[in-house]
């Protein structure tokens, strides 16, 4: 009987074991399964955040290139002139020292044959002497002695000129970009505009006559390269906007609190229903190469990054008004 | 016969320099400071090799050319230029009939081959067809 209960009992423990190791089996399955959920919503997470990451740097960089290729549509019309204004000089200026050289070759030889004429003279040989001084009045006429001192001046001058032009390229190029200057920085905008003027010349000097209104203004806080490439795509449009010749005048002024910037042109001017679509990115009249469009889109957003306003005022066949006004005060970020 | 080239250019250091690079190449040489200037020369004289900027004001080097070709059709046309993008190219050889399109800043010596080469094949074309002449007039008699 006794046995009995104990097998019985036995029985019992066993099945309660059993029924453990059963519910524990499956504890395990539930848990390794949702383990591998978990896994495969981590792993999916973890993909969200790198598709997002990349994402963000793809458009970053899109937003590096829209800037960076704004810069290079106004910078590129500018390539023209600027390649042009510094190969003329540097032609020059290589070829005249080449000459110079042909020069110096000629005067040496006068110079040698003039030290032998000496010697002769000084040993008393005249017979030699006179050969050598025949020799040299030849030599003289050959080399075309009097033309190279006629001209040597002139060489000199006409090189040291163009020198000097280059390094005033050079110099206008570097204050207009102010690459040095990514943070915000007092700047006088009188200064901006002339330097702007000095780089984009080439390409107005033949169509537009620039008057030039500038009143003294207080320097003021701003980001200089950036308004200099905003002045730049105004003066740029504005010439181009000029069929043969035209003026353009540039005035600056003080007016209550803000500093005012205006642009007037006698180009073509813009149609009504132009007028609004002239600030959206990629608006152009242009030929496809000519215009990016992109112009007045960044510079509006320039404009805007310094707290100030931009607008414009046109009528076709008479000319367009851009007005630019920059707070002197709360223009930094 | 010595040869005669005009050069055309707004820039007078370019003039300038260019003159004393041909002052000992044996051609009768011509400089004009604009496009007038050069047209006005081109109706006095029979040039024979025209060189010309591409950027002058009033009047590009390619509008140049077109006139001058209406002028002396049978010159050889230059155009040495600090700038040249595809379209100027373009231009200057489809309405220019430009022979040669060389590029400031130049080398002395190259320019003056080149400019050497010109004239070889003006002689050449001159040789040809008075040759060209006087086989007909041969075929003629
Ligand atoms: N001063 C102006 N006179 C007449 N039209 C203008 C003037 N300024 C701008 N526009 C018009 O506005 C358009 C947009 O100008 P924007 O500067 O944004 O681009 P774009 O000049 O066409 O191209 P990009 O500046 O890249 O060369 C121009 O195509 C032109 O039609
Ligand atoms: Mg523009």
């Amino acid at each position: 009987m006794e046995a009995e209960v104990l097998s019985k009992n036995e029985e019992l423990l066993k099945r309660a074991l059993y029924r453990e190791r059963q519910a524990r089996f499956k504890a395990e399955d539930i848990l390794e399964k949702k383990t591998k959920e978990l896994y495969v919503v981590v792993e999916h997470l973890k993909k969200q955040i790198t598709d997002r990451i990349e994402a963000e740097k793809v458009i970053k960089r899109n937003q590096a290139q829209m800037i960076q290729s704004e810069k290079m549509a106004g910078l590129g019309q500018l390539a023209a002139g600027v390649a042009h204004e510094i190969n003329n000089p540097v032609g020059f200026v290589t070829s005249n020292l080449q000459t110079l050289k042909k020069y110096s070759l000629s005067i040496k030889k006068m110079i040698s044959e003039y030290d032998s004429l000496v010697s002769s003279v000084q040993s008393k040989d005249i017979e030699k002497s006179v050969s050598f001084l025949t020799e040299l009045a030849k030599t003289k006429e050959k080399e075309d002695i009097a033309y190279i001192l006629d001209d040597l001046d002139n060489l000199v001058k006409e090189s040291i000129d163009g020198t000097n032009r280059v390094k005033e390229i050079v110099k206008g190029l570097k204050s207009f970009a102010r690459l040095d200057e990514a943070e915000m920085k007092e700047a006088d905008i009188n200064e901006g505009i002339e330097s702007t003027l000095k780089i984009v010349w080439n390409e107005i000097k033949y169509k537009c006559e620039v008057i030039k209104k500038l009143s003294p203004l207080p320097m003021i806080v701003c980001f200089p390269g950036q308004l200099n490439q905003v002045f730049m795509n105004l003066i740029v449009n504005a010439a181009q906007a000029i069929q043969e010749k035209g003026t353009l005048t540039i005035e600056s002024f003080v007016e209550k609190e803000d500093i005012v910037i205006r642009f007037t042109d006698t180009g073509s001017g813009i149609k009504p229903e132009n007028l609004e679509k002239l600030f959206n990115p990629f608006f152009t009249t242009k030929a496809v190469g000519k215009g990016t469009g992109l112009g007045l889109s960044v510079s509006y957003g320039i404009i805007k990054k310094h707290k100030g306003d931009i607008f414009v005022e046109s009528q076709v066949g008479v000319g367009t008004t851009f007005t630019i006004k920059l707070p002197m005060k709360g223009a930094a970020l | 016969m010595s040869y005669k080239m005009l050069c055309v250019d707004d820039e007078p250091g370019v003039l300038q320099s260019l003159k004393r690079l041909f002052r000992r190449e044996g051609y009768e040489m011509f400089f004009a400071g604009n496009a007038h200037d050069a047209l006005e020369i081109l109706k006095k004289e029979n040039i024979h090799l025209i060189m010309t900027d591409y950027r002058m004001p009033e009047m590009n080097g390619v509008e140049f050319l077109k006139k001058s070709i209406e002028i002396h059709p049978e010159s050889l046309r230059l155009i040495l230029s600090g700038y040249a993008d595809a379209k100027v190219v373009c231009d200057a050889i489809d309405q220019g009939q430009v022979y040669r399109f060389l590029t400031k800043p130049w080398n002395d010596e190259e320019l003056l081959e080149s400019i050497r080469q010109c004239f070889e094949h003006i002689k050449i074309e001159t040789e040809r067809n008075s040759l060209l002449q006087q086989a007909k007039q041969e075929i003629k008699a």
